[in-house]
């Protein structure tokens, strides 16, 4: 069966189509507004005339790439290429701006590898348990998943955690824009046919980082640009080491099992791992300045859930995330049918599917490592060039994720909010936070209330909501009791 | 706290005050009480409670000693001057079309930030705008069929 399996993944086709499928993803990834599920989307239709193991390989490989390209731009121009890369625009960019751009990109490069590497062996070798556990999630269990992923707010504040709790509940508010998926009621709309579906996150972290970033880039014209000759370190230092493989295997497991967990995508698990990296890391004070941990930690975990969504996708046939779900649409216009019956009846096909996600991410690494000295070349063109060309792809990156001009207004609006915030020296990222996890706190609270008829110890009833609950309370107690061991 | 944080404050709190009264007229929900308006109303609270904290904070510590300057600085100014060059850009694109307002753009911009001669940033302008045109417009089928020209 293995053997038929390494016939079907490594037949030299099949690997030229994954090396092209990272190569596609890695440049879609860096592309801001380019999401990962919109790169697999639109490689999609180029499948159809293929067959079953072509065909999901080269998915598969847009996949990985795209979820590690996102870093590519959030580290150099502070400008995250997708949403699961916004966390480590944050201390990625800060290690680049202090000339160090080639390190911070080794340490992701490195760290997405290992990520995949251990949400790969996951999938193989616990694939199903991991699969039924993750199914017993119901409202209450995704609701403290989700205020779970709230407590990070204290860590990405930055100087202030009031500011920074403000700045988040102003997302979460924001997020409750449009029609309520429960009632059918319009809020907040206006009478706007554009606000209907909400406010897009993407536009909106497109405005807050790298609109944002572009002013303060107009802003230091004048100021002497860092020189690009001085990059030379292409690979993460020797310290770097221990702390990438400390982060990869914690925080490339968290993001499996985020990943397995069906609607809590990668976004969500790179800013759960930024804020769980600060609590243990001794350099916990120090983040938002361009630490190692920082960056390891949510590109362990971003690339950790492109294995963990495959989990549900392969074993139950249930979509982990939307990439997931446009896989199943794959793997159904061959024919198959993912769920149990995948496992009885196509065997080869699977173990080819873990063989080549294992072998996309080798891809990932090579393709990644090789080009790091390409990608840093993008310091040393003239600020005069590269912001007016930021300013473009803006407005191209809010534009096509949904061809409405629409979405440009709210890019440039935010885009401005943002560089008022810098301004201040206030963090945006928990705007981006609350956008993200607000509408999956609320839903989860109102389904939750709904079922238990208003009962709120339907929050505590299940182990699951205890055990996040006691996340919730260690996340938040930690770094008190930190400070504290510290004076001391 | 700065003086910055409590006009970020004020701003908070006056949007949780028109996010909160809206909220009272969406449906409550009922005796479960989970209609469309708790959680906002909930969300608007915490802003409004937070809003005051930053107040009294910045009241209670003393005001940070902020320096009076004048407008706008020369470095601010010329953030300014890009916002407006940016609105300026996305009518054009609306009413002229993408390629040529994006050129036009490009153009105006990298001409005012460098100091290069005006060929050099007509090259530039013309490569970046024909680059992401044939990207996203070729290759990625984004559709920009805008205004009067292309």
């Amino acid at each position: 069966m293995i053997i038929d399996a390494l016939l079907l993944a490594l037949q030299p086709s099949v690997l030229l189509y994954m090396f092209l499928g990272v190569a596609g993803g890695i440049f879609i990834g860096c592309l801001p507004g380019l999401t990962t599920t919109m790169g697999v989307a639109l490689v999609l239709p180029l499948t159809f005339g293929m067959d079953a193991t072509h065909s999901i390989l080269l998915l598969i490989g847009v996949y990985v790439g795209a979820v590690y390209g996102g870093s590519i731009s959030a580290i150099l121009l502070n400008t995250p290429g997708t949403p699961a890369s916004a966390a480590t625009a944050i201390d990625g960019h800060a290690m680049a701006a202090r000339g160090e751009a080639g390190r911070a990109l080794g340490i992701s490069t490195i760290s997405s590898f290992l990520g995949g590497i251990i949400s790969c062996f996951f999938l193989i070798l616990i694939s199903p348990y991991l699969a039924k556990f993750a199914l017993k999630f119901s409202a209450p269990e995704f609701f403290m998943l989700a205020v779970f992923g709230l407590c990070i707010i204290s860590s990405i504040s930055g100087r202030s955690v009031l500011i920074g709790l403000l700045c988040g509940a102003f997302g979460v508010l924001i997020a409750t824009i449009g029609i309520d998926d429960i009632s059918g009621v319009a809020r907040f709309t206006f009478g706007n046919m554009n606000l209907f579906s909400g406010v897009n996150f993407i536009p909106v972290m497109i405005g807050l980082f790298a609109m944002s970033q572009a002013f303060v880039s107009v802003e230091d014209m004048m100021k002497k640009q860092s020189d690009a000759k001085k990059i030379t370190q292409a690979l993460p230092h020797k310290e770097d080491w221990r702390v990438i493989f400390k982060n990869s295997a914690i925080f490339g497991s968290l993001g499996t099992f985020i990943g397995s967990v069906p609607g809590v995508g990668a976004d969500i698990a790179s800013f759960i791992a930024y804020g769980q990296s600060k609590g243990l890391s001794k350099n916990g004070d120090k983040y938002g300045t361009g630490v190692p941990e920082a960056i390891s930690a949510p590109e362990a975990a971003n690339n950790g859930v492109t294995g963990g969504a495959l989990i549900p996708m392969l074993t139950l046939g249930v979509p982990g995330d939307a990439v997931a779900a446009i896989m199943i649409g794959a793997l159904t216009v061959q024919g198959l049918q993912p769920g149990p019956l995948l496992f009885q009846n196509n065997t080869a096909i699977v173990y080819a599917i873990f063989i080549g996600f294992f072998v996309a991410n080798i891809f990932m690494v090579c393709i990644g490592l090789s080009s790091v000295r390409l990608f840093t070349r993008v310091l040393s063109v003239p600020k005069a060039v590269l912001t007016p060309i930021i300013f473009l792809l803006c407005f191209v990156g809010s534009y096509s994720l949904a061809n409405n001009f629409f979405d440009v207004i709210v890019m440039f609006v935010f885009g401005v909010f943002g560089y008022f915030l810098k301004k201040i020296g206030v963090s945006p990222s928990p705007i981006i936070l609350g956008l993200i996890l607000g509408p999956m706190a609320e839903s989860n609270f109102r389904r939750a209330l709904l079922m238990s008829r208003g009962e709120y110890d339907t929050f505590f009833s299940t182990g699951i909501s205890w055990f996040f609950f006691v996340l919730i309370v260690a996340s938040l107690l930690f770094p008190v009791f930190k400070k504290l061991t510290k004076k001391k | 706290m700065k003086k910055g944080d409590v006009y970020l404050a004020l701003m908070f709190a006056i949007l949780a005050l028109v996010f909160g009264k809206l909220s009272l007229d969406l449906y409550s929900g009922g005796r479960s009480g989970v209609g469309a308006s708790q959680w906002p109303l909930m969300i608007c609270i915490v802003i409004l409670i937070g809003s005051i904290l930053v107040f009294i904070n910045y009241f209670r510590n003393g005001q940070a000693s902020v320096k009076a300057k004048g407008f706008l600085s020369r470095d601010e100014k010329r953030v300014a001057i890009s916002i407006l060059t940016l609105i300026l850009y996305f009518f054009s694109v609306m009413y002229v079309g993408f390629f040529v307002s994006s050129l036009a753009m490009l153009f105006v911009l990298i001409t005012y930030y460098g100091n290069f001669k005006w060929y050099i940033s007509l090259i530039c302008a013309l490569l970046i705008a024909s680059t992401v045109y044939f990207v996203f417009s070729y290759l990625l089928n984004v559709s920009f069929k805008f205004g009067v020209l292309f």
